[in-house]
């Protein structure tokens, strides 16, 4: 079975193919992409049972012997985010349908081109492939991002992709300066060499760094906040829980086997990690629109998850995981809330939708779940997230670092308030009206987001067990190096 | 750009790119080159062409789209062809062939994912040119 993991890539890139003859059919191409959006999350179904008991899977890519083969492997952690991401496919696509934003030229096959890419890179054990990945799911998003998008988005989509085509030359440097120095890009070959002090240390950290652009922490997060709130709604949150996530993604792994046991990342990580909380969580504060605020608090966040990644060990990169896997749910639905307020009411400029509680009680219902829960009010699946990083702060002596993300949580939890009374509370007064789209379908993919991270809150065990089990082969990737090397 | 040196120069540049295109395709298994390298020529071609003014003035609306729908096809169709046949995803086959004058040629099936690379390579340049000509968005 295990020589089937190519198929996780092969079969959206597939879909995709068919979906670009099929185009001017909006009915197929709409059921491809859905295709596509459940096939990943099967497919991470799939292998969470096949590692059930910590194990690896392991595909060697054109039937070559370990160290020459390109290997693709997967653990619990890549298959948690396959199942994550190809649900945010499916509920951003449905949003998208719904908006009638999939009518962009080209919007379907790119988007399962994102799909095929996002699913190679969480399942590469080869940090060129990982680049090859990374650069399919940006493409295909460059084309989400611009295609059929008027001057303001058009120019936002500059922004987007300059920065990105920064990160990625900066990442293809990294990685052939890693090559240079330790002679293979494959990670089981690579485990460990950043330890030493060398080249291959420093190759190693700038490749930490190249990601860091693409996860958009602080310096590096100016792009996004410059050009998330200025794509399309449904793109938007689509992205949000796809392409940073990889970079992050990426980073655990990089950390973990390449740079594993190396004290002197540790430092810097955890600077990185304290001002991008904070610079994000300011950030938001003297924007006006939901989307912008919730960008911003996009950044803050990525803080907590390389916050994990400088503490290190298995307790707090249990956490990480966790954190990661329901951030992405809850910040999906924010975004999805987000465009639909944009799509019925015409705007999300604060103070525009006065008594919007009122008016639409279910979509306010899902915002305020979602922001509780970015915010990190138990019982939602957010207050687990931080309570374990914050644990895992306090455990290895880092007070500062944990003092930091209580507080940030609570900065978090007042932007939240301040979108609540700016656009959903007050009396109900009929603002600037939309157009009448269909309401339910609008609504539906950030309630079933929403509700999502309820379960994920309510019924953490389950989830944290595998965030565990993920943590632990993070923290000492011996099983995942020995798979991979065979 | 369609001055007199451009548009006599872009015919025999044109054959010659191309050439070495197909010749960067061929030499890619074993050596630097590659379905990627030799669509970028092949690409960069296409742009001569479209600079000199000698070009199709209109090429037919979404050929560009169907020819990248193919190349992607054909490469991940050879990579499950792969996974059916052999044992592994993208697994090839060597074959050597006595090739009189020539000599012993070697061909891998491999060369078929290479060409699908290629084929989508030039049609992404290909829809990129289409776009920036065309009327769909113009430069500020």
């Amino acid at each position: 079975m295990s020589r089937l993991l190519p198929l996780v890539f092969a079969v959206p890139l597939v879909l995709a193919a068919v979906g670009v003859p099929l185009r001017r059919s909006i009915g197929s191409s709409r059921a491809l992409v859905l295709a596509g959006a459940l096939w990943l999350v099967g497919a991470g179904g799939w292998l969470l049972w096949a590692t059930r008991d910590g194990g690896v899977v392991v595909a060697r890519m054109g039937g070559w012997p370990p160290p020459v083969a390109i290997t693709l492997a997967g653990d619990t952690f890549a298959s948690l985010m396959l199942c994550v991401s190809g649900f945010v496919v499916g509920a951003t696509a449905v949003f998208a349908f719904a908006r009638g934003e999939d009518r962009r030229p080209f919007f379907h096959p790119a988007a399962l081109v994102l799909t095929a890419g996002v699913g190679g890179a969480y399942l590469t054990a080869d940090l060129f492939n990982l680049f090859v990945f990374v650069e399919v799911g940006l493409a295909a998003s460059y084309v989400l991002v611009v295609s059929g998008a008027g001057r303001e988005e058009a120019r936002a989509g500059v922004v987007y992709v300059v920065a990105n085509l920064l990160a990625s030359t900066a990442l293809l440097a990294a990685i052939a300066l890693l090559y240079g120095a330790a002679g293979s890009v494959n990670l089981a070959q690579l485990a460990g060499v950043g330890s030493d002090r060398g080249t291959a240390a420093v190759a190693g950290v700038m490749v930490m760094a190249a990601l860091g652009i693409k996860a958009s922490v602080v310096p590096a997060h100016g792009w996004l906040p410059r050009s998330y709130p200025l794509a399309g709604p449904a793109v938007t949150a689509m992205l949000s829980g796809l392409l940073t996530k990889v970079g992050v993604y990426a980073a655990y792994r990089v950390g973990s086997v390449v740079l594993g046991g190396s004290s002197g990342i540790r430092i810097p990580l955890l600077v990185v990690a304290g001002a991008t909380m904070v610079i994000g969580v300011l950030g938001a504060v003297g924007r006006n629109s939901m989307r912008e605020i919730l960008s911003f608090h996009m950044v803050s966040q990525i803080g907590y998850l390389v916050m994990a990644l400088g503490i290190s060990g298995a307790t707090a990169l249990s956490a990480g995981v966790f954190f990661m896997v329901q951030y992405i749910v809850v910040k999906a639905s924010l975004f999805l809330v987000a465009g639909a307020v944009e799509s019925l009411e015409g705007t999300g400029e604060l103070g525009r939708t006065p008594g919007l509680a009122r008016r639409r009680p279910v979509l306010s219902t899902a915002f305020a779940i979602a922001a509780l829960s970015l915010a990190g009010v138990p019982p939602l699946s957010g207050f687990v997230g931080k309570l374990g990083l914050v644990r895992a702060a306090f455990d290895a002596r880092e007070y500062l670092m944990g003092g930091v993300a209580v507080v940030v949580s609570f900065l978090t939890l007042a932007s939240m308030v301040k979108i609540w009374n700016g656009s959903f509370g007050g009396r109900a007064v009929r603002g600037p009206r939309g157009r009448q789209t269909p309401a339910r379908l609008l609504v539906a993919p950030g309630l079933l987001t929403a509700s999502l991270s309820v379960v994920l809150g309510l019924g953490a065990e389950t989830l944290w067990a595998l965030a565990e089990r993920a943590g632990a082969a993070l923290a000492d990737p011996g099983a995942y190096v020995r798979a991979v090397s065979g | 750009m369609s001055t007199v040196i451009v548009r006599a120069l872009v015919r025999p540049l044109g054959f010659l790119m191309l050439g070495l295109s197909l010749f960067l395709l061929l030499r890619g298994h074993h050596e630097p080159g590659g379905g990627f390298a030799g669509g970028l020529l092949a690409g960069a071609a296409l742009a001569l062409r479209r600079l000199a003014g000698t070009g199709p003035v209109r090429p037919r609306a979404g050929a560009g789209a169907a020819v990248l729908a193919a190349g992607m096809l054909i490469a991940v169709g050879y990579g499950l062809v792969g996974l059916v046949l052999g044992d592994a995803f993208l697994g090839s086959r060597v074959w050597r062939l006595g090739v009189p004058i020539v000599g012993d040629l070697k061909i891998t099936a491999s060369l078929v994912f290479d060409l699908g690379v290629y084929v989508v390579v030039v049609a992404v340049v290909a829809i990129f040119l289409e776009t920036l000509e065309g009327d769909g968005w113009r430069a500020p």
